[in-house]
């Protein structure tokens, strides 16, 4: 990730999960730094800094084709005028609100040039309140949405359940999203370490885990239709047939597809092939070279209504091999 | 003078460039109406204002510090102000002399775009979906509101009666003379970033997030796709007689021609090949048919549009060119970068070629509008659309 570039953390999750405690906690600690803090509402509870943002949420729908590519307006006007701001901050946090759907904010930072070239997203942080998940995720589908999109989940709230209540929750986040970094909290209390400065969206850590381990076959047990596939093959990828086919497969699924993110090793290619997506919006950059020993390419997908089988065998159908 | 104001020095010899730093982002410069003192609003909440024509260095010119970061700039009505908005929700006017006075605040709000009119001496400032209008004499006339998103833009119409505002899905022009209008509306899809006026209040054009523009031909109520560029469009500027349009947003400069039948069925014209990065900033010159333009580098070239010939009158520094503004006379060009450099650019004599009549006619007008040779000519279906290659070599539709 360029060091040049201001990092963004995004807070989503559900009213009272707990996003201002958590605001609160990381503009209090003392780590040194500053941050233009862009928030949708002002709460009831004050917000501690100096530089606080009122966004007015206005999503717009662009009109290049794809059918789901929205962007939030107000954060492209807020964060290119807070940048021409002399000495200013260390990093942005942007809280948004409860009901908001993370996809318009995410695909900003993909989408509009000189956002792109002045801050990266570090990650979409999701709070989720332990005593009320279960329930939330029945009324609509902003919280499994929120979930599907997080890079890290700040399960919160947990002194209010049950150990066995818990554990519930937690393997239905993990069956919607297995690849988030999960942090059990009290009233939000979790180390910064843990939330800033995770370079998320620049995927070297979250694909290390082995795929194996998380595909779970028991996938099929739940009755829910947001979930993950991830995908690895071993042989170098023939980089036209990859291309041709994620072309394909975002145009046609990429309404349902909330998240993609890919290490790939391209034939012929010494540096590693990152890229990752945010439904039909997609962002790629070169990585750092290969050791030989390890190469091999992975693939993960959240979205809604995925076909496992299809995808792996499509993807692997994308080898120098096939 | 320091070493960086030397490599700068006498680029061509229709040029001579001096450059200053200053350690803040240059975000808007602007000469007032008379010429006597130039502004320059700074990412550090300074507002620094030269006078002597924009000849005083900047080293002596006033500095002043504002309780908030300016956001945006404009001539005022007279001859020697200018009005500034600010992110502590100020609508300010600095005097050419450096004094300060506010003529309205509007706490917690951003003064995102400001504007006046020398002709009804009225003032506009937008803040979020509100647009506040004040007379010549600072009172607040009335509040503008019901837009559907952000105000991103604002033109007076060259009489200045009528405000068009731009935002999600199109542009609302107000009526100014009407104290309970309702407006106008002129509708696209999509979000328009801003909007100009032509100076012969023809037409009215839109910038958009996506790659184009969209224009309006107020006179025949049709409408055209200006599209083509690379990236998205970050500014319009008018030739003074609404001969052309010169556009940023592509690799080189952009200039539509709206003589004849408007820029339908035409290409661009473009000048600036040779330079890597994006044209970030476009000023057309107050009277002749050429353009400044400012590239994502910090280049600075003026180019002559028809012939395509330009000069460079900045060598490319201190990160892209954020604004740029030309002295109502012609003969000084303002460019600052996002590094904090600020180039006074000194033109001596002409950078396009022979004068032409209209060029003559608006000079002997002394300003405003003239009418162009021919009526547009315009077939009779909806959206059209020109284009603009952005490989350079344009193509139309």
């Amino acid at each position: 990730m360029d060091d040049t570039k201001v990092p963004v953390t995004v807070l989503t999750g559900y009213l009272g999960a707990g996003k201002t405690t958590l605001l609160n906690r990381i503009l209090t600690e003392q780590h040194g730094k500053t941050y233009a803090v862009i928030v949708n509402e002002f709460g009831e509870q004050g917000i501690d800094n100096d530089l606080v943002v009122d966004a007015d949420e206005e999503v717009f729908e662009m009109n290049n084709g794809c059918i789901c590519c929205t962007v939030r307006g107000d954060l492209i006007n807020i964060i290119t005028t807070l940048l021409k701001r002399k000495g200013s901050f260390d990093g942005i946090l942007i809280e948004t609100t409860g009901l908001a759907d993370p996809a318009p904010v995410v695909q900003t930072f993909f989408v509009d040039e000189d956002v792109k070239r002045k801050v990266s997203l570090d990650s979409v942080v999701t709070l989720v309140d332990a005593l009320h998940f279960l329930d939330r995720i029945e009324d609509g589908h902003e919280a499994v949405e929120q979930v599907a999109f997080a890079d890290i989940i700040l399960l919160n709230k947990i002194d209010l359940v049950s150990t066995y209540d818990l554990e519930r929750v937690e393997a239905r986040i993990r069956s919607i999203n297995p690849h988030a970094t999960i942090h059990k909290t009290e009233r939000a209390a979790v180390e910064l370490d843990g939330v800033l400065g995770q370079g998320a969206f620049d995927l070297s850590r979250i694909l290390d885990i082995e795929p194996e381990l998380l595909t779970g076959e028991d996938d099929h047990e739940h009755d829910q239709t947001i979930t993950s596939v991830s995908l690895k093959v071993d042989h170098p990828l023939d980089s036209r047939k990859f291309s041709a086919w994620i072309r394909e497969l975002i145009r046609t699924r990429g309404t349902d597809i909330f998240r993609s993110k890919g290490i790939l090793s391209l034939a012929g290619q010494e540096r590693r092939y990152v890229f990752q997506g945010v439904h039909m919006v997609m962002d790629s950059t070169w990585g750092e070279a290969w050791t030989t020993s390890e190469r091999d390419s992975r693939l993960v997908f959240i979205g809604r209504n995925l076909e496992g089988d299809t995808l792996r065998t499509g993807f692997e159908a994308c080898t120098i091999a096939a | 003078m320091t070493m960086h104001d030397r490599a700068a020095r006498i680029l061509s010899p229709d040029v001579e460039t001096a450059v200053e730093q200053r350690n803040a982002f240059v975000i808007g410069q602007a000469f007032n109406r008379s010429g006597s003192a130039v502004a320059i609003i700074l990412g550090d909440g300074s507002v620094v204002v030269a006078g002597d024509r924009g000849l005083q260095p900047l080293a002596e010119a006033q500095t002043i510090p504002l309780d908030g970061l300016p956001l945006s700039l404009a001539p005022d009505v007279d001859g020697e102000g200018l009005v500034v908005g600010t992110d502590a929700g100020a609508v300010l006017v600095v005097s050419a002399d450096g004094n300060v006075s506010e003529i309205h605040r509007f706490p917690g709000r951003w003064i995102q775009i400001v504007a006046s009119h020398a002709g009804t001496h009225l003032r506009v400032a937008a803040s979020g979906r509100e647009i506040e209008v004040f007379d010549g004499a600072g009172c607040h006339q009335r509040t503008v509101s019901g837009h559907p998103s952000s105000v991103s833009g604002m033109a007076f119409s060259p009489d200045g009666t009528r405000l068009a505002v731009s935002h999600y899905n199109g542009v609302s022009i107000w009526d100014l003379t009407d104290p309970s209008p309702s407006p106008t509306q002129l509708q696209w899809k999509g979000s328009q970033t801003g909007v100009s006026w032509s100076p012969d209040g023809r037409y009215l054009v839109t910038s958009t997030q996506e790659n184009e523009l969209h224009c309006w031909n107020l006179d025949q109520n049709r409408d055209m796709r200006m599209s083509g560029y690379p990236s998205k469009v970050r500014a319009m500027s008018w030739c003074p007689n609404a001969s052309y349009l010169a556009v940023a947003g592509a690799d080189v400069v952009t200039s539509w021609s709206f003589e004849g039948g408007g820029p339908e069925g035409k290409p661009p014209l473009e000048f600036g090949y040779v330079f890597e990065g994006t044209v970030t900033c476009v000023a057309a010159h107050p009277f002749e048919k050429s353009v400044a333009g400012g590239y994502s580098d910090g280049t600075v070239l003026i180019g002559d549009i028809a012939s395509g010939d330009a000069i460079i009158a900045k060598a490319p520094s201190g990160g892209a060119v954020t604004a740029i503004a030309w002295s109502p006379d012609g003969s000084i060009l303002f460019a600052g970068t996002e590094q904090g450099e600020i180039a006074r650019i000194r033109v001596v004599g002409r950078v396009s070629g022979r004068r032409d009549a209209a060029e003559q006619a608006f000079i002997n007008a002394g300003a405003g509008t003239t009418a162009p040779e021919t009526a547009p000519l315009i077939s009779d279906c909806g959206s059209t659309e020109c284009t603009a290659d952005e490989a350079g070599s344009g193509t139309a539709s």
